[in-house]
């Protein structure tokens, strides 16, 4: 199971300024990486990163490379190295320029890339499909072909408007180079990475082992992050619908409770949104300008704020609390005695502490003229979908890109539809969480203690038994 | 397992390690995250696998904020507080028996002094068991008064973390309520100890009457209720008085002193049988389960608080740093004097890196400005250079802004400039990158002209000649 792997030796290349750095960073999932601006040569030299699988070996090496940026002038170089009456092949013309005295000159950077081309088992060539498709291109490709290693262009910035791919593909053919990849570094396709190895492994016949090893390690990883994903907003849930709040019938404490209420529950939302990007390994840093990267209507908008549901379709009843207690629920005496017919029984026949001294007190606010305010059913549905829409935007996010999260990416729909087959309640696709998580919630409802937000939280190994079977639902929906 | 002999030492039992790590991710969830970058390293050094390596960072914390010797302490707390329970048990046990039994003075009521050592064990025994039913809180009556107990003994910093963790940690196991139950056993373990050794030293060293009164029942029914509460201790040698003996005890009759003898082995293997030996078996379960359940003590890398820890614990990437130090900064590119112009018509323009398929030239030509055509690849380099070897006075160069000017680009205009006496450059499908042109050229010292028109308009030149 732990034989040594020998990691896969990959050079990152490509002209200057098509976003190398940008694809070690979303490959590498880390925003840190190198540095990265819109100007040529930002990168001057070969900086490294190797991919570890799950128990901790390296299993693949990214080495980003300088721009090539002037392709041309090496060629001619290379010309002047040859005397008329020699034929000597690809490797061997690089290898006679990386021993001239230009190459340490005027040809530094140039000389790097080749240097580490030739080093490596392939080379990503990196080509930013706005870009049109010039000489200088041919030329440099010419030459890393001449080192003779498998090249995979990779076609960034797919998903832009002016976009030149079937030009690129076609000049690539020309060349000679029929396997291309897209990879746009700053919303890749979900199996963009896969596809990216299975094109690898194609040309690295030999490292195929390998690459089905990567290949299977980066899909757990996937899944694995998206199961956090599930988990964590599974527990953002169960905080929130099992807050409940004790407030005496007056209305400017029912007031000020609420407010509590609604507090706690923002404040729990913002930590959830954290965790998620935390998880994702989205730095604040990624965000300097921004708290939070999120903007757009939906994003702005209060938790509490019913404008706020309908951004995201929610049905709200007529019924509905408005102003002061908006977003809250107020039970009544007959409805609110929530505790199971079971737990009733445990704590008549145990009698003793725990249970009927939680449940004495209840009952005692009540006799005393106390309400309990819990977080309103729509607005438990608005937490769920806002952050099952973050954590879809998330997985969908590149690691190069710079953009706050707008309202637009946040797009409750389009992962439910393409789900398809999914059991969602009688509205429209995404404007509701399953049916099936509402029988969790509404058990939720009737434990304050289970909130880690409540008063008086408790370990209770029902609430990690539903926790666990909210996150299996909402990792199904994600 | 681990590869480090440099491991730092570790906490002495598998369970304090479980419970210090879920009391750092308490502390952590109440409290925001404690600094770990000093302990990150030795972590990411040690074990391989997640688990054990949030257990070593909590352990490392917790020694760092002294959390360990505090659990410990707590520990300490809740042994002496379980001690003060079981103590208190068995002297309320014998209590109890001796007030069952009485100062002999009067006749022992039978079904009173069972019901007194036997009633509320039975009750909270049957509780107990309901409590497996699904959905039923467990009780906690004597364990809720030892962690009472532990709270008041243990008073200092972290004491409620310590509990609140335990608590945590063994519901989570699924552990707490045998924990629980095992105390609570215990405590009435030591009841009857009690019980019993004050019922065998008064009985032994006291003469008591035993009877049975009754108003309501039968004879017949307390005959059969003897019988059926002394035929299991009547297996383990304990007497059964003789139905008509039985019969005989309602204090109406006297009895030979064998007949009270048999009463009080009656007695003592009812309380023996239906007290001790039941409590003795709940008490082993409770603990079977309960070292069961602690042997399988995992840590659940999805908890909140764990979760986050994934990425900075188990890290999928690895920096190697850079090959060598990037030289420095990009400078212009020098180009020499040029000669002086003599191409006949004095004004030329060259499309550069347009494309192949670019629209050229992109407006009419003034009269009198000659067309050196589109220039993208070597071949074309050389034949502009072949033509300027009789250079025009001046030179416009048409450059897309969108793309990034390279090295290369600048490498090629420095050249050109050592060509022509002078060169402006148009930058089309602005603003692009424009920009970033404008800094480059600035650089070179090359203008940038607005249109085609306007550049052909500026005449005459400043003329060296």
């Amino acid at each position: 199971m732990t034989e040594p792997i020998v990691p896969i030796d990959l050079a990152v290349v490509g002209h200057t300024n098509t976003g190398k750095t940008s694809l070690l960073r979303t490959l590498l999932r880390d925003p840190g990486f190198g540095e990265v601006a819109d100007q040529p040569g930002t990168t001057r030299h070969v900086e490294s990163a190797q991919l570890l699988t799950e128990d901790g070996q390296p299993i693949l090496i990214l080495r980003d490379t300088p721009g090539l940026e002037d392709g041309m002038a090496v060629l001619d170089a290379i010309d002047r190295l040859v005397r008329p009456d020699e034929r000597p092949d690809g490797p061997e013309r690089i290898r006679r320029l990386l021993e001239s005295p230009e190459a340490v000159k005027r040809f530094e950077q140039e000389a790097r890339v080749l240097a580490t081309v030739l080093a490596c088992d392939a080379a990503l060539y990196v080509v930013d499909v706005r870009d049109p498709v010039l000489a200088k291109h041919r030329d440099e490709l010419g030459l890393l072909a001449a080192c003779g290693r498998p090249i995979l262009p990779v076609l960034n910035f797919t998903h832009s408007a002016e976009g030149k791919a079937d030009a690129w593909r076609e000049a690539l053919a020309r060349l000679g180079l029929h396997a291309t990849v897209d990879f746009d570094t700053v919303a890749p396709a979900l199996d963009g990475e896969a596809q990216l190895i299975d094109r690898l492994a194609l040309m690295l016949e030999r490292r195929a082992d390998t690459l089905a090893r990567l290949r299977a390690d980066l899909e757990s990883q996937r899944l694995r992050r998206r199961a956090d994903a599930a988990r964590l907003i599974a527990e953002l849930l169960m905080d929130a619908a099992a807050l409940r709040l004790l407030c005496p019938q007056d209305s400017t404490d029912m007031a000020t409770v609420t407010v509590s209420l609604r507090k706690r529950t923002r404040d729990r939302e913002q930590q959830c949104v954290q965790a998620l990007l935390k998880r994702y390994r989205f730095s604040r840093a990624t965000f300097p300008y921004h708290p939070l990267p999120l903007e757009g209507e939906r994003w702005g908008m209060d938790l509490f704020n019913p404008q706020a549901l309908k951004a995201f379709g929610i049905q709200v009843g007529k019924g509905v609390a408005t102003g002061a207690m908006a977003g809250a629920t107020i039970d009544a005496f007959t409805g609110g005695l929530s505790l199971g017919t079971a737990t009733l029984l445990g704590a008549a026949v145990g009698g003793l502490w725990q249970g009927a001294n939680q449940w004495g007190k209840r009952l005692m606010g009540r006799v005393a003229g106390y309400m309990e305010i819990t977080v309103d059913d729509p607005v438990l549905q608005l937490l769920g979908l806002r952050q099952m829409a973050l954590a879809r935007a998330l997985e969908r996010r590149g690691h190069a890109a710079l953009q706050p999260i707008d309202g637009s990416t946040l797009s409750p729909l389009p992962a439910l539809a393409t789900a398809g087959g999914v059991a969602v309640s009688g509205a429209a696709p995404g404007t509701a969480l399953p049916e099936t998580v509402r029988p969790i919630l509404r058990e939720a409802r009737g434990h304050p203690e289970w909130s880690s937000i409540g008063d008086a939280p408790a370990t209770d190994p029902r609430r990690e038994v539903l926790v666990g079977r909210l996150a299996a639902i909402l990792d199904a929906e994600l | 397992m681990t590869r480090h002999a440099s491991s730092p030492p570790k906490p002495a039992s598998r369970f304090l390690r479980h419970w210090q790590a879920e009391a750092v991710r308490l502390r952590e969830a109440h409290q925001g995250p404690i600094d770990d970058t000093a302990e990150l390293d030795a972590v990411l050094r040690g074990p391989p696998e997640l688990g054990e390596r949030i257990l070593l960072r909590a352990a490392m914390l917790g020694e760092r904020e002294g959390l360990g010797p505090r659990l410990v302490q707590w520990a300490a707390s809740a042994r002496i507080a379980l001690v003060l329970l079981w103590g208190l048990a068995l002297f309320a046990g014998m209590g109890t028996a001796a007030a069952a039994l009485g100062t002999g003075g009067e006749p022992v009521n039978l079904a009173l002094a069972l019901l007194a050592l036997l009633g509320l064990h039975a009750a909270t025994l049957l509780a107990w068991l309901l409590s497996f039913l699904p959905g039923v809180i467990p009780s906690s009556g004597l364990s809720g008064f030892w962690l009472w107990l532990t709270a008041k003994l243990a008073r200092g910093p972290d004491a409620a973390l310590a509990a609140q963790a335990l608590a945590s940690l063994l519901t989570r196991a699924r552990a707490w309520r045998h924990v629980l139950g095992g105390i609570s056993h215990g405590a009435w373990i030591a009841a009857f100890v009690g019980a019993l050794s004050t019922l065998l030293v008064l009985l032994s060293t006291r003469r008591y009457t035993f009877q049975w009164e009754t108003t309501l029942l039968s004879p017949e029914a307390f005959v059969s209720f003897a019988h059926a509460l002394g035929a299991l201790p009547a297996r383990l040698g304990f007497s059964i008085p003789e139905s008509a003996v039985i019969a005989r005890s309602d204090g109406l009759h006297s009895l030979p002193a064998a007949a009270q003898a048999e009463w009080s082995s009656w007695l003592i293997g009812c309380v023996l049988v239906w007290g001790l030996l039941p409590r003795l078996a709940a008490g082993l379960a409770s603990l079977v389960a309960a070292r069961r359940r602690l042997r399988a003590l995992a840590v659940d890398p999805g908890l909140p608080g764990w979760l986050e820890l994934r990425d900075r614990l188990m890290p999928r990437h690895q920096a190697l740093g850079i090959d060598a130090p990037a030289p420095g900064p990009a400078t212009r590119v020098p180009w020499t004097e040029p000669a002086p112009a003599s191409l006949a018509g004095a004004h030329a323009v060259l499309g550069f890196e347009l494309g192949s398929g670019a629209d050229w030239p992109p407006a009419p030509l003034p009269a009198g400005v000659l067309d050196l055509g589109l220039c993208d690849s070597r071949d074309d380099r050389r034949r502009i250079l072949d033509r300027l070897r009789h250079p025009p006075r001046r030179l416009l160069l048409a450059c897309d802004a969108r793309q990034t000017p390279d090295r290369g680009t600048r490498a090629w205009l420095a050249e050109l400039q050592g060509l022509c006496p002078r060169i402006d450059v148009l930058l089309l499908y602005g603003p692009g990158r424009a920009a970033l042109w404008r800094e480059v050229l600035d650089a070179q010292g090359i203008p940038v002209v607005p249109s085609i028109a306007q550049w052909a308009d500026t005449r005459p030149p400043p003329d060296h000649d």
